[in-house]
């Protein structure tokens, strides 16, 4: 039970966080997992199937583009996902709007 | 089981077009090579992606929320459809509607040389002010409207006297359809002692008068 909505709550933010880790580098589907993981402590276990559709509607809307690479030798071929302006923006937007979130959600929780 | 057999059930499982599956198929394949390549047993990397079918349920749960692109894409087409059928029928209802001309002839309603008795038929009987034989080629539409009296009234406009009826020159005609209706129309110049007049005359597909002016 606890975990449905503990799911929910981190579904709100996944497509920032995966906008800033592209806006680093651009980078493919397991990195992007990987890193997540990583730099979240293991509290973002983000899987495939909740990763790829946020890729494809980001996609969709502008803010990021893909290319898959040319394996070199025994490399494996990877598809690389790259932030755009648009992408930018949204991430600035987003950003802002979270940290005025936490306040508002602060507000109505401590009273 | 084999990462290809992995890949292949999930795939199975998804809702999308074939070339996002196709896609999709070669990313997880992708990150199950990756992950390989560092040293991880198939097993274990299966297990933390999840069943297959699990995999596929979470993705198509998250593909239909927030209106997919798919979605996006099937409205915009219905729009399209929808848009270009109701210019269609608004196209075929001007055409039936708005009058069309054809030769005289094309239809297989009007012969020419027959409108042109009629037309010639009216003038004549309109010239000699015989107003009874007139109102024989009428429409009972133009029965009602049109009085000889009306008629009267307008000789003056043209001319006080006209003058002695001298005959009917060439008549131009044209076919015109409305409204799934067909109508002949005559242009006639007919020359009097002092003045020439030039008659359209209207008729329908049954020969009779609907439509009469001058000038």
């Amino acid at each position: 039970m606890k975990q449905k909505y503990e799911q929910q709550m981190k579904k709100g933010v996944l497509e920032m966080l995966v906008l800033r880790l592209l806006s680093e580098n651009e980078k493919y589907g397991y990195q992007l997992i990987c890193e997540l993981k990583e730099r979240s402590d293991g509290t973002f276990m983000l899987k495939e199937g909740t990763l790829y559709p946020i890729l494809y509607r980001m996609e969709e809307d502008g803010l990021v583009t893909n290319r898959w690479s040319e394996p070199k030798g025994r490399e494996v071929s990877k598809k690389y996902y790259r932030i755009t302006g648009e992408g930018r923006a949204v991430l600035t937007e987003l950003w802002e709007l979270w940290q005025s979130f936490a306040g508002s959600v602060g507000s109505i929780m401590k009273k | 089981m084999t990462k290809q057999d992995y890949v292949k059930q999930v795939v199975k499982k998804l809702n999308c077009p074939q070339n996002k599956r196709d896609d999709i198929a070669r990313q997880l394949m992708s990150d199950i090579e990756i992950a390989l390549g560092e040293g991880r047993p198939l097993e274990k990397i299966l297990t933390e992606m999840g069943e297959p079918e699990a995999l596929a349920r979470e993705f198509n749960e998250n593909f239909g929320s927030g209106e997919a692109p798919q979605g996006k894409k099937h409205r915009a087409v219905k729009v399209i459809l929808v848009v270009a059928v109701v210019l269609a029928v608004l196209a075929v209802f001007a055409y039936w509607a708005f009058p069309k001309t054809r030769e005289v002839g094309d239809s297989g309603k009007f012969t020419a040389n027959v409108v042109e008795q009629y037309a010639t038929a009216v003038v004549d009987a309109f010239s000699r002010g015989d107003y009874d034989t007139l109102e024989g080629y009428y429409s009972s539409e133009m029965k009602e409207a049109v009085t000889s009296q009306m008629l009267e009234e307008l000789k003056p406009v043209i001319g006080d006297d006209w003058g002695e009826y001298r005959g009917v020159g060439t008549a131009y005609m044209a076919e015109v359809s409305q409204r799934g209706k067909e109508y002949v129309i005559v242009q006639m110049n007919a020359s009097y002692a002092n003045v020439s007049v030039t008659y359209t005359l209207t008729f329908n597909s049954k020969m009779e008068l609907v439509g009469f002016y001058m000038k």
